[in-house]
Parts: structure tokens; C-alpha cells; sequence
């Protein structure tokens, strides 16, 4: 095999013409090998480099608004170079302010996490660590990644757009994302914003039915549900997830686009706004939120569980250890993904909802917190007695750990519909939720890359630059999102453009400033990820094969990328992921692939 | 600036430069010192779990950092000004208790966890794969502990939402529109007249329905209708028709939902708005301490939402759907200002919904005093058949001040209730 995924991409045109000749199994022009590739490592990647671009757009966005809310008033040329009209002389354009609120929550949760985190990783493990050749259906794959392609081009090309990127916050709650008359971004921009998401939803639902066949149908000889490694069953319960909660947010989208474009009234009632009373009656706004939250809350969970299983590969592997209750986590999934159907209406306590069924909500939510209990004692208890080496990605997974507890733990408090009173909508909700799901999930793409780049692009992300990433990193984000559970506890309510028209928060503007300060040196710290992810992919040292001395069936394969990922048989399984020390054994693991000792088969206990 | 900018790419570029070289350069040392140059040395992995450690006290650092200047300090909201937001006070305060033993037990354990068991070169890890007393142990505890929890969140909550408030009650409304507040009381009648949506106008921003609006309302709406249905006839471009296409659509359902409140002619039942009282948006909302107030919120136009944090009340405000929340204000503003020592302290409500450009800036001031002072205000404002009568548009009519009209109240006829039994 040649090397041609190690070089540029230009090069490795080149290089291919030039090879064209010796290669007779497999004709690949630039075209298919690395634009419309039906092979899942390449998908994985392909899904990988946008999603690092989309954040650092997104990253980008909420550099302005932050800009704003540490100093409001004051004039950012950076903000006038970047936005043009939108921040004339430097000041930001309120209605812009939302803008950038809305398109960088978006942006995070769908085109970042879960493209990033489901898209990369079941993507290149599924496969890789079932031992399967590829995915079961690889052109329903390939759309997977275009559809996301031109949804994501659409978002972008919705921030260029004369009346603006849509603007009533992620979550798009109706009346105000349907009526331009209410909102500019709520014209063209939403419009743009309403297409996208339904390309996305498509792309995550041929990708996911991909997931679930494949992990379902196409294990190798051996690999018994109860030997799947448990990243491979995060991958599955979120793509399930999506599978049952996707439709209904386009279900929703496509409501709101009848609302919006042909008078219909699911969402709107009673309206009069700019001198007129419009004709729709009978809609329910409230409506909307079930259906959007009926997504959203498992949306929470399908971007948090592929990184929890990331988590749990990597904490066991560097701690040379198998991963503690391996069968309690499985079902801490299980439950989880089953709750996270049943707790939407958390997000509802105070939309004038029946508050019996508050009640039932605020009993199913904190149900949930058990098995995220279990989970986060599961994890520690990995590392009791283990033999740590500390690689970047380990660190970056013990760091999902420490933000999983504590976000969770303030889930408490918001789970609980008579506390949720005071606090909702408040920074309280968006320093637990970035705490929980946005960094810890972000976490756990990075955590991927330090650990599976080895296997994405056959070498090795420099180490010290990973720890200066780590630890700058961890530490702001906890500077940025520890002090806003207090400026919430103030009563200071998310998405203002600003805090001054309330003197009551005056003594709190230096939270804001320290705030915004840890983005810009978190911001600079990932300016060294970036760096070291394209320096490591051309110029990285070469990576051996099994890098970590992992036991999974993705250490087994050639470094270099060949289609069908073993050039021989597949492997097949015989022992679950996790034998790692065992007793009276040479080597601290096995792999999977290797057969059972005759004492061990004596006491097989998995 | 330029000079700035070219400094900037200057630097960036040199550092980029700078850490390319530095990384070339210690590739090659670890090739010539024969180590792979990805291989995790001792050395560095105990400075990570050194950094480890200090993160045990890191997690505790900020804690008390924060708690010390923020909580304890009384820096974040004051004790709640009203009752059952000293019950949901109580079960905060609890429940931060236990999360916050939870977050300082747990937090260390992790991070001395990973200082502890670093890599050491002879050691092996210990094989231990489950403990199924263990994990009992840790899946019933926190159980314990959320059920105890959310029984007493739930009898918390039960007790706000559902339990008959004792005392006379005083319904009023609060309405919301892009970007203001205004607020309605029920009047003499003790009850809050009609509304609707169709009826709202310039003279009428809430839409109340009477005899008189319903009138006024079909002038109006008849006079936009045939300026539109002229601009129609009188050849519009394309690019004007569909505009004015929509307006007359809209201006002919407006018609049809006014004419009906007409032909209904259920005049008793419209008449139950004229002893209404309305502080238009830019006034105040007064209420006397101690007495459940019923507040009914409705929107004119996008979701917005009722916060009023001293009180512990929240609630969205959503077109075409009546939501309520009932309190009992404990505290009175003038008692507010003396504990908080701050003469400028407001209650406020504030719009906690995304609502637009001036979300951020939709508020309203609430005054909380005694009975007396109440009544004394109350009288001197003026009713909804008299503001509307006095063409005195209800938008822009200012309510006195509370304390200088002392003065003046001959000017706004205390006698108004009078008057609507008149018009009965
Ligand atoms: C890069 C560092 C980040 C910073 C500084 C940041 C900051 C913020 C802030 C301050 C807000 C609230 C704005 C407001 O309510 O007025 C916000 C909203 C939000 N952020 Fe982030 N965030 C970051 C990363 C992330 C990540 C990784 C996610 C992924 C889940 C995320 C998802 C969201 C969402 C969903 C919202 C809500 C948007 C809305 O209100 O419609 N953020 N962010
Ligand atoms: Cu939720
Ligand atoms: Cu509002």
C-alpha cells in the first residue's frame, strides 16, 4: 500500500497518477477517494475537519457576544472588521447580538456535536472495533456526510445574508421565529436556518439507521453484544435516539415552515403585531416547545453519551484497567437513553403547563441523575489502583469526568420544578448545560482525536502541546462557566444583549469581564489544538499500530488505511474489551482477538 | 492601527514559525536519544499528575472563592419577599447543601485518584472488573437522596400551583408586547372585563372589549380596509400586491371578529371592562403586601415571560394561552430598600423570554406597599371608561406619582367607581 493519506491532498493526486499503474484492486480518482468516499475512515474524517471548522466559526460567534456582555458599550474594531454592518463603529447591533446567540448555539450543538462526535466516531469505530469491512449500506453513508455538507453550507451562507442569521435563539420558539414583522433574522434568515436543519436531519438519520444496521447485522465471529467495546454501545443508543427524535423536530420544522410561508396556524394565536391583528387562531406556541424539546432532551444525551463512551475506552486503556462494571454502565446507557424520552417537559415547568404533569416531569428527571450516579462513580473507581499514563487523550477523558459531575450535580437544582422557578432562563441553566453537555461533549471529540489520530491519519499529535491544550483549556472552561452559576443565582437572565438596564446587576459586570477574558485565553489554547492537528497530519511522526496497547479490534488493523480494513480475515473475538492486568499474564492486556488460556476458559465470567 | 494589525501577523507568524522548529527539533533529539517521539516519559506524566493534584484544590479553590464573595456576602438575590418563596428558598438552600457535599467529596476523589495511581514503572494495575455490593451501594444512596428530594420538592411545588391561597385575592394582569409591560386591575367589579386581540389600537392597547371600543374599532378598521382595497384597485406593482394582499386579508378577519363582539350584543357582559383599571406601559405596578395576588399574564405579540425574581415568580406570557401564577408579597419596597440599605432598589418584573431586539431591556417597577398606601393609589387612578372617554390615549396617560398626588387627587375623581355604576 502506498501512503497517499499522509500526504497533502494535492500530492496525493499526484502521487496517485503516478501509482496509477501498480494499483489494480482498487481504481480511485481524487474524486472518490477523498470527496465522495464511500469509505467510513474517510466519512469519519470528512466529518471531522468540518466540524472543526464549524466550531471555530461557532467558537468565533460567541467571541463577539461575549465581547459585548464584559464590555457593553465599547467599540471592537475586531467586531466591526468581522461583521461589517452589524457592528457599525465597533458597537454590536442588538438584534445582531441574538443572532450571533442563536447561530452559535446551533452551530454547537448540531453541527459541532453531534456531527462531530456520532459523524467522526461511530463512523471510523463502528466498523474498526466490530471488526466489519465497512459500513452496511456505504452510499447511504457518503449522503450522510453531503447532506450535512450542504446543511452546513447553508448555516454559513445564513450569517452573510442582508436581514441577518436567524435570531430567536436555538431553540427557535414561535411566534417569534415565524413573524419577520417580530424579529429581522426571523425573514430569510430562519428560512435558511428551517432548510439546513431539515438537510441535517436527514444526514443524521441515514447516518444513523447506517449505525444501528451495522452494529445490529455485521459483527465479526465472536463479538457478542456483551464483548462490544462501550464506545460502540453509546454509538448505537445515541443513533437510536436521533433515530426516534429527529423526525419529530421535523415534524415541528415543517409545521413552523407552513405557519411561516402558508398561513397555517399550528403555532400562532391571537397575534396583533405592527398594527395588525393577524388571521390565525387556535395554534399552540406551547405546542411547539413539546415537539422541539421532545428532540432536544434526548439531543442532550446524543451528543453526551458517545462522549461518555469515548470516556470509558480511554479512562480503562490508560489506566490499564477494565473498565469497572462493565454491565452496570451498559445499563446506565440503556436507562438513560429511556429517560431522556420521558423528562422533555423539564425545559417547560413555567410555560403555563399543567403543573401536575410538572410534577411527573421533575420525578422522571431526577430518576435520570441514578444512572449519570453510577456512571461518574463507575469512572473513578476505573482509576483506583490503575497504572495512569497520562496521554492527552486520557486527560482530556478524565476531564469529562470532573465537568459530567459538575454539571450534573446543578441538574439537581434545575430538575426540580419548584427551584426551576427562579433559576430558568437564567446563566444558572447555560453554565450547567455548557458544563455537561457543551465542554464535556467538546471534550470528548478532542479526547477522540488525541486517541484515535494514530488510526485516522497513521501518526501521532504531539504530546506536549496536547498538555499545554489540556490544561489551559480545563482550566477556562471552568472559569468561563463556574462564574455564571452565579450571575444566574443573581437572577441575571440569558440572551440580553445587556446587562446595564438593571442596576441590580451592576456589581456583578466583573464577573462578566473575568468571563470573557478566560474565553479569549481558552480561545488562544485552541489555536494550539489546531495547529498541532494539521502539523501532526502531514509532518507527525509515523504511528505504530497499537499505540496504546489497546485491546480493541481497531489496534489490529495496518496502520495504513486499506479498504475493508484488514487486508486478511477479519479477526475474530473472543474475549470481552477489557483485559487489561490480568492476573499472572505477561503483557498488562490482551487483545480481543486472542484466544482464551485454557485456565481462563474455565472461569469465563463475561 | 495598521501598525497594530502588521505587528499582530508578524508575531503570529514568528511564533508559528518559532513552534514548528522547536517541534522538528525535538523529534530529532528524541531520535538521536533513541525514544520514540511520542513516548509519554515518566518525567512528564508525573508533572500531569502533579497538575492533577493542584486540580483536587483548584475544584475547592473555586468554590470558596465564590462562595466567600458572592453567597455569604448576600451579593446574589435577597431573601425571598414572598411566601412561598421562603419555602422554595428553604429547599434551595438544602438542596446546594447536598450537591455541594457531593461536588467536594467526589471532585477530589477523582482528581487524587489519577494523582495517585500514576504510572509507575514495576507497578500493575489491579484487575477489578465489578462489585456488585458496591455499585448497589452507589446507586441507592443518590437514589435515596433525589427521592427524598423531589417528595420535597414536589410538596413545594403542589403548595405554589395548587393549593387555595387563604385572604382576599386581587386578580390583575400583566400584558406584554415587544418591549413593554402594562398591567390591568380588575376594578371595582372585581373582575378583569373582555379582551381580545382584534380589539387592540392605539386608544385600546389591550384590547379591551366595550360597547365604546367595539364602535371606535369598526371606525377604524373600516377606514384601513378601504384605503387598502383603493391602493388594490388602483393597480399596485407586483412587488406591492402581495403586502397589500395580506392586509386586506387580515383587515377583513379583524372585521369579521369585531362585528361579532357587535352583532353578540351581549352588552352586560361588556360592560364588566369599564371599572378596569390600566397602567399603561412606562407606569407602575402597585399591590399591598400580604394579599394573594393573582397575576394573569397575556401577550400581545411573541412569547415573553414574567419574571420577578424577588418574588420567586416566573412565568411565560404566550399569545392566544392564559397562564397565572399567584403570590403573596411579604416584604414592602420601602422595608426592601432599608434591609438591602439601598434608597435606588426596585422590585421589577423583567421579560425572561427571548422576545426581540430590547428583550434585554423590558421591565416594569413594582411597588409593594401597605394596604392604606395601596388604596390611597389605587383610588386615584383612573378607569378604563373614563381614560377611553376622555380620549386620553391609554398608552400615554402617566399615573401620578404616588406620593406628590397626595395633592392633586381632585384632579382624578376618586369617585370613579361611581360613575361606572352609573353607566350600568
Ligand atoms: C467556546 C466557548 C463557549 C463560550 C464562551 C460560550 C458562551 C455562551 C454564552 C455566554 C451563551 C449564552 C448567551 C446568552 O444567553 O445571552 C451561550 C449560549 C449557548 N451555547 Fe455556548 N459557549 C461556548 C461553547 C459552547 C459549546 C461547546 C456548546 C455546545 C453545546 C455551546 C452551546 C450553546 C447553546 C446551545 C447556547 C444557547 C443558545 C441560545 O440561547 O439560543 N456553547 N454560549
Ligand atoms: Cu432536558
Ligand atoms: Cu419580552
Amino acid at each position: 500500500m502506498d501512503s497517499t493519506h499522509n500526504l497533502s491532498a494535492e500530492n496525493a493526486h499526484v502521487t496517485h497518477d503516478a501509482h496509477a499503474h501498480d494499483h489494480h484492486e482498487h481504481k480511485e480518482s481524487f474524486i472518490t477517494k477523498y470527496v465522495f468516499s464511500q469509505d467510513h475512515k474517510m466519512i469519519a474524517k470528512q466529518f471531522l475537519v468540518t466540524a472543526i471548522f464549524m466550531a471555530v466559526v461557532a467558537f468565533m460567534l460567541s467571541l463577539f457576544f461575549r465581547l459585548q456582555l464584559a464590555w457593553p458599550g465599547e467599540s471592537f474594531k475586531i467586531s466591526e472588521i468581522f461583521l461589517g454592518k452589524w457592528a457599525e463603529g465597533g458597537l454590536l447591533d442588538p438584534n445582531f447580538y441574538l443572532s450571533l446567540v442563536t447561530m452559535h448555539g446551533t452551530l454547537m450543538v448540531f453541527f459541532v456535536l453531534t456531527a462531530g462526535l456520532t459523524g467522526t466516531y461511530a463512523n471510523l469505530l463502528i466498523p474498526l472495533q466490530l471488526g466489519v469491512r465497512d459500513m452496511v449500506n456505504p452510499f447511504m453513508n457518503m449522503l450522510s456526510y453531503w447532506f450535512f455538507f450542504v446543511s452546513s453550507v447553508l448555516m454559513i451562507v445564513s450569517l452573510f445574508i442582508e436581514s441577518g442569521p436567524a435570531s430567536a435563539g436555538w431553540t427557535i420558539y414561535p411566534p417569534l421565529s415565524a413573524l419577520p414583522e417580530a424579529i429581522p433574522g426571523s425573514g430569510l434568515g430562519m428560512t435558511l436556518w428551517l432548510i439546513a436543519m431539515a438537510l441535517f436531519i436527514i444526514s443524521s438519520l441515514l447516518g444513523g439507521l447506517n449505525y444501528v444496521a451495522t452494529v445490529i447485522n455485521c459483527r465479526t465471529k465472536g463479538m457478542k453484544m456483551t464483548r462490544m467495546p462501550l464506545t460502540v454501545w453509546t454509538f448505537m443508543t445515541a443513533a437510536i435516539l436521533g433515530i426516534l427524535s429527529f423526525p419529530v423536530l421535523l415534524a415541528a420544522a415543517l409545521l413552523l415552515i407552513f405557519d411561516r410561508s402558508f398561513g397555517t396556524a399550528f403555532f400562532l394565536s391571537d397575534i396583533f403585531i405592527s398594527g395588525q391583528a393577524l388571521e390565525q387562531t387556535g395554534g399552540s406556541p406551547v405546542l411547539f416547545q413539546h415537539l422541539f424539546w421532545f428532540l432536544g432532551h434526548p439531543e442532550v444525551y446524543i451528543v453526551l453519551l458517545p462522549a461518555l463512551g469515548i470516556a470509558s475506552e480511554i479512562i480503562s486503556t490508560m489506566s490499564r484497567k477494565p473498565i469497572f462494571g462493565y454491565r452496570a454502565m451498559v445499563a446506565s446507557i440503556l436507562a438513560i437513553a429511556f429517560l431522556s424520552f420521558i423528562v422533555w417537559g423539564h425545559h417547560m415547568f413555567v410555560t403555563g403547563m399543567d403543573p401536575f404533569i410538572g410534577s411527573i416531569f421533575t420525578f422522571t428527571t431526577l430518576l435520570i441523575a441514578i444512572p449519570s450516579a453510577i456512571k461518574a462513580f463507575n469512572y473513578i473507581t476505573t482509576l483506583w489502583r490503575g497504572n495512569i499514563i497520562f496521554s492527552p487523550g486520557m486527560l482530556f477523558a478524565i476531564g469529562i469526568v470532573s465537568l459530567f459531575i459538575s454539571g450534573g450535580l446543578t441538574g439537581i437544582i434545575l430538575g426540580d420544578s419548584a427551584l426551576d422557578i427562579n433559576v430558568h432562563h437564567t446563566y444558572f441553566v447555560v453554565a450547567h448545560f455548557h458544563l455537561v453537555m457543551g465542554v464535556a461533549s467538546l471534550f470528548g471529540i478532542i479526547a477522540g482525536v488525541y486517541h484515535w489520530f494514530p488510526k485516522m491519519y497513521g501518526r501521532m499529535m504531539n504530546n506536549k502541546l496536547g498538555y499545554v491544550h489540556f490544561w489551559v483549556t480545563f482550566i477556562c472552561a471552568y472559569g468561563v462557566f463556574w462564574p455564571m452559576h452565579y450571575l444566574g443565582l443573581a437572577g441575571v437572565p440569558r440572551r440580553y444583549y445587556s446587562n446595564t438596564a438593571f442596576p441590580m446587576f451592576d456589581h456583578l459586570q466583573d464577573l462578566n469581564v473575568l468571563i470573557t477574558i478566560f474565553v479569549i485565553i481558552g480561545g488562544l489554547a485552541q489555536v494550539v489544538f489546531i495547529f498541532n492537528f494539521f502539523y501532526s497530519i502531514w509532518r507527525g511522526p509515523k504511528a505504530p499500530q497499537n499505540p496504546w496497547k489497546g485491546t480493541t479490534l481497531e489496534w489490529t488493523t495496518p496502520v495504513e488505511h486499506i479498504h475493508g480494513n484488514w487486508p486478511g480475515d477479519i479477526p475474530e473475538v473472543h474475549r470481552w474489551p477489557y483485559d487489561f492486568s490480568l492476573p499472572g499474564e505477561e503483557e498488562d492486556f490482551i487483545p480481543q482477538n486472542v484466544p482464551l488460556r485454557d485456565h481462563e476458559k474455565a472461569n469465563e465470567h463475561h | 492601527m495598521s501598525l497594530i494589525t502588521i505587528l499582530f501577523v508578524l508575531v503570529s507568524a514568528l511564533t508559528l514559525v518559532t513552534v514548528v522548529k522547536l517541534l522538528s527539533v525535538s523529534n530529532l533529539v528524541n531520535r538521536v536519544r533513541g525514544r520514540k517521539p511520542y513516548e509519554i516519559t515518566e518525567g512528564e506524566n508525573n508533572i500531569n499528575a502533579l497538575m492533577c493534584l493542584f486540580m483536587l484544590f483548584f475544584g475547592y479553590a473555586i468554590y470558596f472563592y465564590f462562595h466567600f464573595k458572592y453567597v455569604t456576602t448576600g451579593q446574589l438575590l435577597p431573601a425571598s419577599a414572598s411566601l412561598h418563596g421562603e419555602e422554595i428558598d428553604t429547599l434551595q438552600t438544602v438542596s446546594f447543601v447536598i450537591i455541594s457535599i457531593a461536588y467536594l467529596l467526589v471532585q477530589p476523589v477523582l482528581w487524587y485518584f489519577a494523582f495517585r495511581y500514576r504510572y509507575r514503572k514495576n507497578a500493575k494495575a489491579f484487575h477489578y472488573s465489578h462489585n456488585n455490593r458496591l455499585e448497589m451501594v452507589w446507586t441507592i444512596i443518590p437514589a435515596l437522596v433525589f427521592c427524598s428530594l423531589i417528595f420535597y420538592g414536589l410538596k413545594i411545588w403542589n403548595d405554589i400551583f395548587s393549593t387555595e391561597i387563604e385572604g382576599e385575592k386581587i386578580t390583575m394582569e400583566l400584558y406584554a408586547k415587544q418591549f413593554e409591560w402594562a398591567a390591568r386591575y380588575a376594578g371595582a367589579d372585581k373582575e378583569l372585563g373582555d379582551v381580545n386581540y382584534t380589539m387592540v389600537s392605539d386608544k385600546n392597547a389591550l384590547g379591551m372589549i366595550t360597547p365604546e371600543t367595539i364602535d371606535s374599532q369598526l371606525v377604524l378598521i373600516n377606514r384601513k380596509r378601504s384605503e387598502v382595497l383603493a391602493a388594490l384597485a388602483a393597480f399596485p406593482t407586483p412587488e406591492e400586491l402581495p403586502e397589500l394582499e395580506k392586509q386586506r386579508d387580515r383587515l377583513n378577519h379583524q372585521l369579521k371578529m369585531v362585528s361579532g363582539f357587535k352583532k353578540k350584543n351581549e352588552t352586560a357582559k361588556y360592560l364588566k371592562g369599564h371599572d378596569d383599571i390600566i397602567i399603561p406601559s412606562g407606569g407602575e405596578i402597585h399591590i399591598p403586601v400580604n394579599r394573594p395576588i393573582e397575576l394573569k399574564m397575556r401577550s400581545q405579540d411573541v412569547i415573553h415571560s414574567a419574571y420577578l425574581p424577588h418574588f420567586r415568580v416566573h412565568m411565560y406570557c404566550v399569545p392566544g394561552l392564559a397562564t397565572s401564577f399567584t403570590f403573596v408579597p411579604t416584604i414592602t419596597s420601602q422595608e426592601m430598600k432599608a434591609k438591602l440599605n439601598n434608597e435606588k432598589f426596585d422590585y421589577l418584573v423583567y421579560c425572561n423570554n427571548i422576545c426581540g431586539s430590547a428583550h434585554f431591556n423590558m421591565q416594569m417597577k413594582i411597588v409593594v406597599e401597605t394596604e392604606e398606601q395601596y388604596n390611597r393609589w389605587l383610588e386615584k387612578q383612573q378607569t378604563f371608561a373614563l381614560a377611553f372617554k376622555g380620549e386620553a390615549p391609554a398608552t400615554k396617560a402617566s399615573p401620578a406619582p404616588a406620593d406628590s398626588a397626595k395633592t392633586d387627587s381632585a384632579a382624578v375623581p376618586a369617585a370613579a367607581p361611581k360613575k361606572v355604576a352609573k353607566l350600568k
